[in-house]
């Protein structure tokens, strides 16, 4: 099922366009919303959020229109930004009246849980906590209310190990129930290696990929070969991107060329991470 | 809407409190406004309140916020207007109260005086200010936020001044009279101009909406 629909959505900024995108994000599953800087992981997030209006086509959420439901749509969304969104000369627990007020289905227990859990003091003023405890009473706050789908910009850049792995595990517990999704968008890509299900992998404002992330891994190979092989592989085209090492050469192509490449068996071949992935494929390189 | 206007009041609680003492003690105890009419200070108070409150917003993204929330935004444009409307009457009040709070204590003419030209003049005063404050406050970018209602001024006072010089060039001032104004009934002059100031208002607001609604946040 879909939580999330892009049909031919297309925003212009200046030179930057987000072109005709058409692909869904299915319920119930983690969703790592990938790419370099500028790529449009925000641009496309505040398009879910409804922050931005389409040129042309629209995004559906929960198999609504953001004309007829906004405010359906957004009471079922959690959302957690990168930036500074709070009110910061407020405390948190002035700051979660103020966001309890705008959803009915507010559970305060629930809450307070979470504060306890992530040892948030409720007297302590939004500007004196760390970028960490912010971001924990920004996730407190966005699961407050039981929402259905949790969207989260750059959750854990910034952030030690040791808390993005206590995120990565609040999400993994989030979605344990099946009829609840999550999508972030990061640059770490090792977090959603650790959790992701599903991966959409967005450069220059082009998908390149919208699938499972054991379907993107299986689409690259990472090529391993000495600098005698190099001009082979280099001289076919069919090696996307590449850079020399003290060994010879390492670049990445896809499976399907590799599997027909006539000296295949002269170099190491290895299942790519996604920060392979990522920084092979990205232009100029 | 209701949790809109609610939010505002508790952004700014710290600033309520401090303009009832800044009203109490400096406008009254120590008689700053002496001789002045009380829609001097209800005035400012008012200002102050809502530009605070509207600025507030601009900070730290939090009109990103407030739009992710289950609002549309028209009610977030609404929610402003009503707003002007929720603290002008709370500053009016506060500075009322302590008005008759002073007269125990203070002799009545060392106190500001209430009279309904200034009062009138004062309101009206404000709504044409937020009419032409709020198009520009959405439509802005957040870094021009913080000095919006100073360039408002100035506009205002640069094309009142620019006015009256073209006037005068054009000697033109001799057919400018507001005989026939002061000469009617003051109920009909301030209710025409009450009626003026909300006219201008819902226009402000519909021009606010069309702005907001197809702003990229």
């Amino acid at each position: 099922m879909k939580v999330i629909e892009f049909c031919r959505y297309t925003k212009r900024n200046g030179a930057f366009v987000l072109n005709r995108l058409n692909f869904h994000v299915e319920k119930g599953y983690i969703t790592g919303l990938i790419g370099p800087n500028g790529s449009g992981k925000t641009t496309l997030i505040r398009a879910i959020m409804n922050l931005i209006h389409p040129d042309e086509g629209e995004v559906r959420v929960f198999g609504q229109s953001y004309r007829e439901r906004e405010r359906d749509i957004k009471r079922r969304i959690g959302f957690v930004y990168d930036e500074d969104v709070f009110y910061n000369h407020l405390s948190v627990k002035e700051m979660k009246k103020i966001i309890a007020s705008f959803y009915p289905d507010w559970q305060e227990a629930l809450f307070q849980q979470y504060l306890h859990d992530f040892q948030l003091p409720e007297q302590r003023k939004i500007h004196d906590l760390s970028k960490g405890m912010r971001m924990k009473f920004a996730l407190a706050a966005a699961l407050a209310h039981e929402p259905e789908l949790l969207i989260m910009d750059e959750p854990t850049s910034g952030l030690d190990s040791v808390f993005r792995r206590e995120v990565l595990a609040i999400l993994s517990r989030y979605i344990e129930d099946g009829n609840r999704s999550v999508l972030f968008s990061t640059h770490i890509s090792t977090d959603l290696e650790r959790i992701a299900d599903y991966i959409v992998h967005i450069r220059n404002g082009q998908l390149m990929h919208c699938g499972s992330k054991e379907e993107l891994l299986d689409t690259y190979v990472l090529v391993k070969g000495s600098a005698e092989d190099y001009p082979a592989y280099e001289s076919d085209g069919k090696l996307l991107r590449s850079q020399q090492t003290p060994y010879g050469f390492e670049g990445l192509m896809s499976t399907a060329d590799f599997a027909n490449h006539p000296v295949r068996e002269r170099v190491l071949s290895e299942k790519p991470s996604l920060d392979d992935i990522l920084y092979y494929t990205q232009e100029g390189r | 809407m209701v949790q809109l206007l609610v939010k505002d009041i508790r952004i700014q609680q710290r600033f309520l409190v401090i303009g009832f003492v800044v009203i109490g003690i400096f406008f009254f105890a120590l008689g700053a406004f002496e001789g002045l009419s009380l829609a001097v200070p209800a005035a400012i108070f008012s200002h102050f309140l809502i530009v605070v409150a509207s600025k507030t917003d601009e900070k730290n993204n939090n009109g990103r916020m407030l739009a992710s929330f289950p609002l549309l935004r028209r009610d977030i444009v609404t929610a402003k207007y009503v707003g002007i409307l929720v603290f002008m009457m709370i500053a009016f009040l506060i500075t009322i109260g302590w008005r008759m709070l002073a007269g125990i204590v203070f002799p009545a003419n060392e106190l500001p005086w209430w009279d309904v030209p200034s009062t009138v003049a004062a309101l009206v005063l404000l709504l044409v200010f937020y009419a032409i404050y709020f198009p520009i406050f959405f439509a802005a970018d957040s870094r021009i936020v913080p000095f919006l209602d100073l360039i408002v001024i100035m506009t205002i006072g640069g094309i009142v001044l620019l006015g009256m010089r073209m006037l005068e060039w054009l000697g033109m001032t001799s057919y400018i009279s507001l005989q026939p104004i002061s000469d009617m009934p003051i109920g009909i002059v301030s209710t025409g101009a009450i009626c003026g100031g909300l006219a201008m208002l819902s226009l402000s607001w519909g021009i606010s909406l069309y702005i907001y609604e197809h702003k990229s946040l």
